[in-house]
């Protein structure tokens, strides 16, 4: 959905709800979110994003990264070393899957419909898994 | 096989318009990239305005069966770490929506001749144009 269909809905719900009163609830709520409103995430069809998805990989890596469990994913030595290997680990996997995501889900569209689903099958709380059912994030 | 320019991507064909279900899939990824950074998202929350906004206004939107006048956005997340400029690290709700490319027959989201402007750049300035419209 478009940030302007979401925009004039909120603004329509106010019209319906909030009749009478100089205050429009539900278009504040909605630009409570965040910054001032929804995020986009553009992602191509090679795996490609755009610079706040880039920002946001990068982002979601380094708080994986300082949590106490991600510590032990990293076989170095020191914790300053062990911290960025984690970052490392873990922003090449997230990069990984969402590029293996893009590509074969594009060529499940253009194979067999049925391959598709059998190879996206849900397992162990991992959405994504390989042709062997391993998970793809770590 | 892929090339360096992604061309046999590109010239890749998609039947019956199956390309939806990249959204649904890469809406899931992202959940579980959420998830590993002990960050709570949620997929498609069906209420959006639960503690933002009166509950009489609230009780109103959620007993309205319609499902065309809600506002559904694909990911939320409720306790995401942002840094203000003092320092100071804030947990605020953000909500995401996933745009995805898909091969169209103008040819030129994947033109290896403008290696300066990324296909995914310029989507996103497509959409940032199409809001401030």
């Amino acid at each position: 959905m478009q940030r302007l269909k979401l925009m004039k809905r909120a603004k329509k719900l106010d019209a319906i709800f909030a009749t009478g009163s100089n205050s429009k609830p539900c278009l504040s709520a909605y630009k409570s979110y965040g910054m001032n409103g929804i995020d986009s995430l553009v992602v191509g069809l090679i795996g490609v994003v755009d610079k706040g998805f880039k920002q946001l990989i990068c982002f979601l890596a380094k708080v994986a990264a300082e949590l106490q469990e991600a510590g032990n994913i990293a076989s170095v030595i020191s914790a300053d070393q062990k911290r960025k290997g984690a970052y490392e680990l873990f922003r090449k996997s997230f990069k990984v899957a969402l590029g293996c995501m893009a590509i074969k889900t594009q060529a499940a569209c253009a194979g067999n419909a049925r391959g598709y689903h059998l190879e996206y099958s849900y397992l162990g709380g991992c959405f994504i898994t390989n042709h062997n059912n391993m998970p793809l994030l770590l | 096989m892929l090339d360096a320019y992604g061309i046999v991507v590109k010239n890749a064909m998609l039947i019956n318009g199956k390309y939806h279900r990249m959204h649904a899939s890469i809406q899931s990824l992202i959940t579980d990239m959420f998830k590993k950074a002990n960050i709570w998202a949620i997929r498609e929350p069906q209420n959006m305005f639960l503690g933002l906004v009166p509950a009489c206004i609230l009780k109103q939107y959620c007993d309205q069966h319609s499902v065309k006048e809600c506002i559904i956005p694909y990911i939320m997340t409720y306790d995401h770490p942002h840094r203000e400029r003092s320092g100071r690290v804030v947990l605020q709700r953000r909500i995401f929506e996933v745009k995805t490319m898909r091969v169209d027959s103008r040819m030129n989201k994947y033109n290896p001749r403008n290696p300066n402007r990324r296909p995914v750049e310029e989507r996103f300035a497509e959409i940032e144009a199409h809001e401030t419209s």
